[in-house]
């Protein structure tokens, strides 16, 4: 057992537990949206297992494991995907022991799914299709850079960025297409109306349909929607596109880990 | 200990973390800049905001600057060396501490080059506050680049690993992002509700106010102001605001300085350097 697995797996259980005392101090009625709350964190076991996977695919080379396992007459090939196998379990290790908290912290509470089964099977869906994508990213990161510090920094800052990245797109594409105006009724509350105006911020044509691409490209993009506790439109297609990425990266990291040379 | 604090800068201008950042400052608050100015059309832009606003971003990139700049001292027996040639552990502390300052706040130039750059390309003229609010802005978030760069230089000396040291510098980092606004949203929960109980003509016919249950008070709130004073992201974020709050901004600043530069330099000194 890695000392950065266990501490990644401390970290998510941590998270785990301030997100329910957040949440629930904030609003004790949360504990019925138990459904929304288990896929809305994957930002953080992402970030989380990006640390683990730096850290551990870094000592590969840092240790001289990689050679070794090499020496003794493994191919490229099969150390690339023992690898990528092992950061996925690391990965979904993470990912479960922060589910296991909040479902049994939840449920103390009396909490209950507060979406319909199927909804939650493929919000689920898109949560594991997009830890997966990110793992096959980041495998690829850590099996070609030797440098164990390059590692943490190119992994971290690269999912920073596209964590951000993929908020911002995502505010540009929850940007209503009618004009949304408030009226105060009799009674002084305030009531939304929608005008049958355009919206000139509204992002659609080309534009809309390239954000989207990109955003659902990006590996934090289907968690960063899901932040919301629920699937945006068409967002059944989302695993397609984790899973494309996920394929992609891995042919690639291991046609380019068979050339590397590894001194 | 000038000799420590020129070999430093020597390094750190051969640095690879330190032009990475800078670079990376540079072009990160260049595209975001480029990018909210074509949602806005460029129209109402008031950029003694936007050049405010941009201080977080060299939050992140000098911690990647002092944690690899750091860890490098580690890795290559930097600090063994200083050593054996006779300088003291306070005097290597303090030689690095002035470097990792001075790199953080020519990295925050360096991202802050980008809105002015913009600016005057733009040929904008939009400004929203005095030269003097604007210069006490500028102080804040100077400040809290500095006592930032005092935290990452206690954990660059203290942690010897360079990428343990990386990662924590980074997650600190993103933990203290997160947490700011949260904290913001919770200090700004209005703390009384008004009331209004309206006429029969639709007119407003009493208004009162009543303590908002949701607000913080007492010790809780005391605490969470002092917490989001003390966060660099907290005081970027008030630097904007002309209030009396905001001048104070440099005392936290201050403290955390000598806080955290105190507190390493002493587990330096007993540090086991193997």
């Amino acid at each position: 057992m890695s000392k950065s697995f266990l501490v990644c797996i401390a970290l998510s259980i941590v998270d785990a537990l301030a997100r329910f005392f957040s949440s629930y101090i904030n609003d004790e009625e949360c504990v019925k949206r138990l459904g929304g709350m288990l896929v809305s964190g994957g930002t953080n076991v992402m970030f989380i297992a990006s640390i683990f996977t730096a850290l551990y695919l870094g000592t590969e080379y840092s240790n001289g494991t990689l050679r070794n396992k090499l020496v003794i007459g493994h191919t490229r090939t099969a150390v690339y995907f023992a690898n990528l196998i092992t950061v996925l379990s690391g990965t979904f290790a993470c990912a479960a022991a922060e589910w296991l908290v909040t479902a049994v912290s939840w449920l103390i509470t009396g909490g209950n799914l507060g979406m319909p089964a199927d909804e939650f099977a493929t919000c689920a869906a898109v949560y594991i299709c997009a830890l997966a994508a990110l793992c096959a990213v980041n495998t690829l990161i850590g099996m070609l850079i030797a440098a164990k510090s390059s590692t943490v920094v190119v992994t971290l800052v690269l999912m920073l960025g596209t964590m951000m990245i993929s908020s911002t797109l995502i505010q540009l594409l929850s940007i209503p297409k009618n004009t949304e105006s408030y009226e105060l009724t009799d009674t002084g509350m305030v009531q939304v109306v929608v005008s049958d105006k355009e919206n000139p911020m509204y992002i659609g044509g080309t534009k809309r349909l390239v954000f989207t691409f990109v955003n659902n490209v990006l590996p934090c993009g289907p968690a960063c929607w899901l932040e919301g506790g629920k699937l945006p439109e068409n967002g059944e297609a989302l695993p397609l596109f984790s899973l494309s990425v996920a394929a992609v990266s891995t042919v690639a990291g291991a046609v380019v880990f068979r050339r590397k040379d590894l001194k | 200990m000038t000799d420590l604090i020129n070999a430093n800068f020597m390094r750190m201008f051969k640095s690879k973390y330190f032009w990475l950042s800078a670079a990376a400052t540079f072009a990160a608050v260049l595209c975001s800049v480029c990018m909210s100015l074509s949602f806005n059309q460029g129209s109402t832009a008031n950029w003694d905001q936007v050049i405010l606003h941009y201080f977080y971003v060299p939050l992140f990139t000098s911690a990647v600057f002092a944690a690899g700049f750091l860890g490098t001292e580690y890795s290559d027996n930097t600090i063994r060396n200083k050593l054996i040639v006779g300088k003291t552990r306070p005097q290597i502390y303090f030689a690095d501490l002035a470097a990792i300052v001075v790199g953080g706040l020519i990295i925050t130039v360096s991202g802050e080059l980008a809105p002015i750059a913009v600016a005057v390309y733009a040929g904008a003229d939009c400004f929203s506050m005095s030269a003097g609010c604007f210069a006490a802005g500028v102080i804040v978030c100077v400040c809290a680049v500095i006592s930032a760069c005092a935290l990452f230089t206690l954990i660059g000396m203290v942690v010897a690993k360079k990428s343990i040291s990386i990662a924590l510098t980074l997650i600190l980092m993103i933990g203290a992002y997160a947490a700011a606004p949260k904290i913001r949203e919770k200090l700004d929960v209005p703390q009384f509700d008004t009331i209004t109980m309206w006429g029969e003509d639709g007119q407003p016919e009493k208004v009162y106010e009543e303590a908002n249950p949701e607000a913080v008070t007492g010790f809780t709130r005391t605490l969470l102001e002092t917490v989001y004073n003390v966060l660099p992201f907290g005081a970027v974020e008030q630097a904007r605001e002309d209030t009396l709050a905001r001048d104070l901004l440099p005392l936290y600043s201050l403290g955390v300085l000598t806080v955290t530069t105190a507190a390493g330099a002493v587990i330096f000194r007993r540090r086991d350097l193997k």
